[in-house]
């Protein structure tokens, strides 16, 4: 885990470095403001490794008695999101975000059973936090791109509370933030729209099968200036 | 004090020996002895570790005593090895006993039964009948078949070492587990292949990859003996097998977890159809359901039982999640004639 962590905190900062040169033009404001908003998290879903139900034949080779392939169906999760702003284009992100899927897996090859579909349902719960950079280079009129990158936690419950799988996750992305209104305005007269995409990364510990894995990550929604 | 009945190692079809008991509790990872005691069911285990054997000083035609005792060693060894079960053992040296003396020392070793020509080897065990606890366990090795000692093993002789892993399971305490595929030719029934030690007629001569254990003798021997947190860390799945609304008993339920491809198992052991299997990996798993067709019912089951083959093999229609340290809960399994 804490390698983890400082391996994340590496891939931030080069991000960081890389994008600090080109900030002379970004936003106007002052080093601390704070958004407010709420987000549509799509997880576009996941496929594991297939893996076979082997056994032992003569001499040690392997016979497969049925193979199954599982998938994380996709989900579409609410979240609530901060931002705070520690320079003129870099912003602090924390997010809580909670959803519904399944866990399905099928079956095939069995010579004695017809090949099925069994799933499960999960709740997921994803708690994640890093930063996210203004590119004012490429900013057009009211867009402006920004990159970001973090560190996550994702928890999957079963419906019966059993825990099926978390652990640690990270991501880096990047999206455009469109302000509808005056970006330098408060409240209701402060709205933006964020839309974003990341690749969430699902190393080992925190996957069924154990094998790092990419979840491309859609989110889009609207903030305030408070 | 009572002689257990045994179980024996076949070299194709005929099994003989009780491997469980009627009416177990359902708090059992796949098959362990069992052994009823003032009205109860005990199951049956060394109290005491680590467990002293003793090995025939007799040689045989290509394998001397000596070589004997080195390939025993190893498979004992595999037994210990399995980090997440507590039972140790000790060469107590070479003796004149044979194996089957009831003579309170644990023996190893050869005897030439010829009649037995389906039996390459057989654990018998000695039961103190007040607490069920085991007092002795002999395994013998049926000289009448040719045997190797050899590292990689020989083709056309059996394998001392893997024969002697799945006795070591039986002299532990567990019984047959059916995780493996047989095909009936010619009116005698062929090993395709296993997913245990336990199961219980051997691939081949020459074969050694039962030297080796699987998940399922893993489970089964951290289910007996647990090292300290096994079972906070492993979790149990359980249920029961109906058809046609009423209970199935013989059943064979496997648990295949979708993460690692681990198989793990157990027979539905009460009328009522209810099973549980211990010692499983936390997470989902595919649960498979499938008559006890591939070996004979009596490896498993005493003939008086009526084990219940007519349904047809299937998957239970939900992934079922294997909480750690708890159980699943009571999952229904529907099969159909």
């Amino acid at each position: 885990m804490s390698r983890f962590v400082s391996r994340s905190s590496r891939v931030l900062l080069v991000l960081l470095v890389w994008l600090r040169p080109g900030v002379a033009s970004a936003q106007q404001s002052s080093g601390h403001r704070i958004d407010l908003g709420g987000d549509v998290l799509w997880l576009t879903g996941l496929r594991f490794n297939d893996v076979n139900a082997n056994e032992t034949a003569f001499g040690g080779a392997t016979r497969v008695v049925f193979r199954t392939s599982t998938k994380l169906e996709q989900a579409v999760c609410p979240e609530a999101k901060v931002l705070v702003g520690l320079t003129s284009t870099i912003e602090a992100e924390g997010a809580v975000a909670f959803g519904r899927t399944h866990l399905a897996t099928s079956i095939t090859t069995d010579p004695e059973a017809a090949s099925a579909t069994v799933s499960t349902p999960l709740t997921l719960y994803v708690l994640q936090g890093g930063v996210a950079a203004h590119l004012a280079r490429w900013q057009r009129g009211r867009a402006a791109p920004f990159a970001s990158g973090g560190i996550g936690y994702l928890r999957q419950l079963h419906d019966g509370h059993a825990l099926v799988q978390n652990g640690p996750s990270w991501y880096v992305g990047g999206g455009l933030r469109y302000a509808l209104k005056d970006d330098t305005a408060r409240g209701l007269n402060s709205a933006a729209l964020r839309l974003e995409l990341r690749a969430t990364i699902l190393p080992g510990g925190s996957t069924v099968d154990g094998a790092t894995h990419v979840l491309p990550t859609v989110i889009a929604g609207v903030f305030f200036h408070l | 004090m009572i002689d257990a009945r045994p179980v024996h190692r076949t070299l194709a079809l005929v099994l003989a020996g009780l491997m469980i008991f009627g009416n177990a509790p359902c708090a059992f990872a796949y098959l362990k002895f069992g052994f009823e005691v003032n009205g109860q069911q005990v199951t049956l285990k060394w109290n005491r570790t680590p467990v002293r054997y003793f090995v025939n000083s007799q040689d045989i035609s290509g394998v001397t005593a000596a070589d004997f005792q080195s390939a025993v060693a190893q498979a004992f060894a595999t037994w210990q090895r399995v980090p997440t079960a507590s039972i140790t053992y000790q060469f107590g040296g070479f003796t004149s006993s044979t194996p089957g003396d009831d003579d309170g020392v644990s023996t190893l070793g050869f005897l030439n039964e010829p009649a037995l020509d389906r039996v390459l080897a057989s654990t018998s065990f000695l039961v103190d009948n007040a607490t069920g606890a085991l007092l002795e366990s002999d395994i013998f090795f049926n000289s009448a078949f040719t045997w190797s000692v050899a590292p990689n093993g020989e083709p056309a002789k059996w394998d001392v070492q893997t024969i002697a892993t799945h006795e070591i399971g039986h002299f532990s305490g567990l019984g047959h587990s059916a995780i493996g595929e047989t095909q009936l030719m010619n009116g005698t029934r062929r090993v395709l292949s296993t997913g245990a030690v336990m199961f219980p007629i051997a691939l081949g001569p020459g074969d050694i990859s039962g030297r080796a254990l699987d998940p399922d003798d893993i489970a089964g021997i951290s289910d007996i003996y647990p090292d300290d947190d096994f079972n906070a860390r492993t979790g149990s799945l359980s249920g029961q097998v109906t058809k046609n609304g009423r209970g199935v008993f013989g059943a064979h339920v496997v648990a295949f977890d979708i993460g690692n491809g681990d198989q793990i198992a157990n027979f539905t052991l009460t009328s009522d159809g209810r099973f549980s299997i211990a010692g499983l990996r936390p997470g989902p798993h595919v649960v498979r359901i499938e008559p006890l067709d591939d070996v004979d019912t009596d490896s498993f089951f005493d003939p008086s039982e009526p084990v219940d083959l007519n349904f047809h093999a299937t998957f239970f229609d939900r992934l079922v999640v294997v909480p750690r340290g708890g159980d699943s809960g009571t999952v229904q399994l529907s099969v159909s004639p």
